[in-house]
């Protein structure tokens, strides 16, 4: 029989929210307590409200809060103390992973990899704190894939605004800045000596995006592909070129406003996520055809891609030469890089790190911000 | 016996918001210990409403600042008034007095501009305090409002700090197309808010348009149900509900039929993009229609 009193049951149950990965200091106990001590009648439904206000800081923890509500108060081997292994393995939302398909026949590193990490993608959302942290191949739900799509549209959109947003202060200009003026005549005993002008910043950055549409990169490409659109659309200049086997401009379809229809076009003429990669002689393509016309000292090059290549290694590294020449910069977006079990001083990527001037994750919003932040700091 | 929670919920009806129990006890809360409220939830759930009613179940002022990226102290908070205080600087400069003096003088309440966070805590009533998508704004704007948010307070450095004359009740809104920082978030109540169910959706028709026949009510509430049911860009939320229910009044519709032209032409109510009018064309609305009740 359990003797406990009620307050250290809620106690209890603190802990154990904190045990599953809840972030809850002393003041949310103090003020649960003095809550349920302020009302004069509490129903176990008002209990679980009054809990879960004060408790949960996020959407993933509200969604985790109702089972693990069930699991702590309904459940006698938690009461009693002792560990449930069975209903704490229920406790972890595990999303049903997708099933890795396979990776192209022609790449000879990815099917044992994927094989690896298939098998650590059993991750419950409990470890998963928010949802700009959680990796593109959980989000299997329709909604929550639809809304992170939005999420990374919306982000290379705002790299726009973010440099737009930058001001200077000038002798000259349109907008006076009153703050300035004064401040910066304080010698002058506040007289307005020297009038200071507010500017805006523009200089837009010139853009060439690459975006691997080969088969092992199903799993990210819708969520890519909409960030991709959202650097393209953001930056008039840019130009968006797709590849797997072959390299295709896409610069017009991914301005296309309506995104069903950039969809249908795109998909209906390009074989899009079919077969293997050849990065390499996507690349060679690049140069031969396209690299005169659109790179210059102020682009910034992005490759969205896995890395996993059919060329040799060389090959790649030679073209990546040729690109580092004619740009100001090379980003390349690994949906990999960040994710368990990937090593990338492996194979090509290897031999090509040292002419990118920055390899970064793209396998969460969080990551694809991060990769924003160091283009907005580093390539303006 | 009745308790606050139930008091709390009659009111908020009164003033024809049907909230869910988990939300009447957080706003009670709220009430209860003086935190502030944070939520989230797609667009259109009704997040900002909750603090514009809260305003009139209080009978207090509600004080409104909407967020936007680029929103700073000098908006939200405060401001000097350079060009007073450029004047009073002239008119000083040909007295005898020190340059404390002068500086004690331009710096002071009355060349202070309030914004609405400094104006909140400055009530002699409680004000309700909403501050609507907080995800819009910068990271650097969340570290303004973290001193405001725990002790009601606002640093001014040329005055002091200022600590609120009454507690505010704060509501924070997010629809989440930013993350917000962990101490933010430690610093709220949270509450999510999903969309309606169809009883509830049901209920908020009936409560805001009380001329509403019972059966064009009960199928606008079903077929919204349909509709959020079908994979669209934006999903509509109340506020759509009750246009749609509100267009179809004005055109003197009193059921839904499946080839009614006001009813197919009036989804422009329910659907705001390109992308989801061309998914949800005239048939496959008539087809959603013919299986109401």
């Amino acid at each position: 029989m359990n003797t406990a009193q009620p307050t250290d049951r809620i106690i209890g149950f603190i802990h154990f929210l904190r045990g599953e990965g809840f972030t809850i200091g002393i003041q949310e106990i103090l003020d649960a307590l003095a809550s349920l001590n302020s009302q004069a009648l509490i129903n176990k439904k008002q209990l679980k409200h009054i809990l879960r206000s004060l408790t949960c800081h996020s959407y993933l923890e509200w969604q985790q809060y109702e089972l693990l509500f069930g699991l702590y108060w309904h459940s006698k081997e938690i009461e009693d103390g002792t560990k449930d292994d069975k209903a704490k393995q229920g406790s972890q939302f595990t999303p049903a992973v997708n099933k890795v398909t396979g990776f192209s026949g022609s790449s000879h590193e990815a099917p044992d990899l994927v094989q690896d990490m298939s098998d650590q993608t059993s991750m419950g959302a409990g470890r998963q704190n928010t949802f700009s942290k959680a990796d593109f191949r959980f989000l299997n739900d329709h909604k929550a894939m639809m809304e992170i799509e939005r999420l990374a549209e919306q982000l290379a959109l705002k790299l726009n605004k973010r440099l737009s947003h930058q001001h200077v202060i000038r002798p000259t200009g349109s907008n006076i800045d009153i703050r300035q003026t004064i401040r910066r005549n304080l010698s002058h005993g506040g007289h307005p000596k020297q009038i200071f002008y507010k500017n805006r910043v523009r200089k837009p950055l010139h853009l060439v995006i690459l975006h691997d549409v080969s088969h092992s990169m199903t799993w990210n490409n819708p969520l890519l592909f909409r960030f991709a659109r959202g650097l393209v659309r953001a930056f008039k200049s840019s130009e968006a070129f797709a590849f797997h086997t072959e390299l295709f401009k896409v610069t017009d379809y991914y301005r296309e406003p309506s995104i069903e229809k950039m969809r249908t076009q795109l998909e209906a003429r390009n074989n899009l996520w079919m077969g293997g990669t050849c990065i390499a002689e996507s690349l060679h393509e690049f140069n031969t055809r396209f690299a005169a016309r659109t790179l210059t000292s102020k682009t910034v090059f992005i490759i969205i891609s896995d890395g996993f290549d059919t060329n040799k290694p060389e090959q790649l590294v030679s073209e990546l030469k040729s690109i580092q020449d004619n740009s100001k910069k090379i980003v390349w977006l690994n949906p990999m890089l960040g994710r368990e079990g990937y090593n990338p001083d492996n194979g090509s990527m290897l031999d090509a790190q040292p002419y990118i001037d920055k390899h970064a994750a793209a396998n969460s919003l969080d990551s694809l911000k991060q990769a924003v932040n160091y283009i907005a700091r580093e390539c303006h | 016996m009745t308790n606050s929670f139930d008091v709390l919920s009659d009111q908020l009806e009164q003033h024809h918001y049907i909230a869910d129990t988990d939300l009447v006890t957080t706003l009670s809360l709220m009430d209860t210990l003086e935190r502030p409220l944070l939520i989230e939830g797609d667009a259109g759930v009704g997040k900002t409403e909750i603090a514009k009613v809260l305003a009139e179940v209080n009978e207090c002022p509600l004080i409104r600042l909407q967020c936007y990226e680029g929103l700073d102290a000098s908006t939200s908070v405060y401001e000097w008034n350079y060009s007073h205080q450029l004047l009073s600087i002239k008119m000083m400069e040909e007295g005898n007095a020190s340059y404390e003096q002068k500086d004690a003088g331009i710096f002071n309440e009355a060349f202070l501009l309030e914004r609405p966070l400094l104006q909140a805590i400055r009530q002699q009533t409680a004000p309700v305090l909403l501050i609507d998508e907080i995800d819009r704004a910068d990271e650097a704007f969340e570290a303004f409002l973290l001193e405001l948010l725990s002790d009601f307070q606002i640093t001014i450095p040329e005055l002091g700090t200022m600590k609120a004359t009454s507690i505010p009740k704060v509501v924070l809104t997010s629809n989440g197309t930013r993350e917000l920082s962990d101490a933010l978030r430690r610093r709220c109540l949270y509450h999510y808010m999903e969309y309606p169910n169809l009883e509830k959706e049901l209920r908020i028709i009936h409560a805001r348009l009380p001329n509403i026949e019972t059966k064009l009510a009960q199928q606008v509430a079903e077929f919204l149900q349909k509709l959020r049911g079908v994979e669209l860009r934006k999903q509509p939320g109340i506020a759509e509900t009750l246009d749609w229910a509100t267009a179809l009044m004005g055109q003197g519709v009193e059921t839904l039929t499946a080839d009614d032209f006001v009813v197919n032409s009036s989804r422009s109510c329910l659907l705001k993009t390109q992308d989801d009018v061309v998914r949800l064309n005239t048939k496959t609305v008539s087809e959603m229609l013919t299986t109401l009740s």
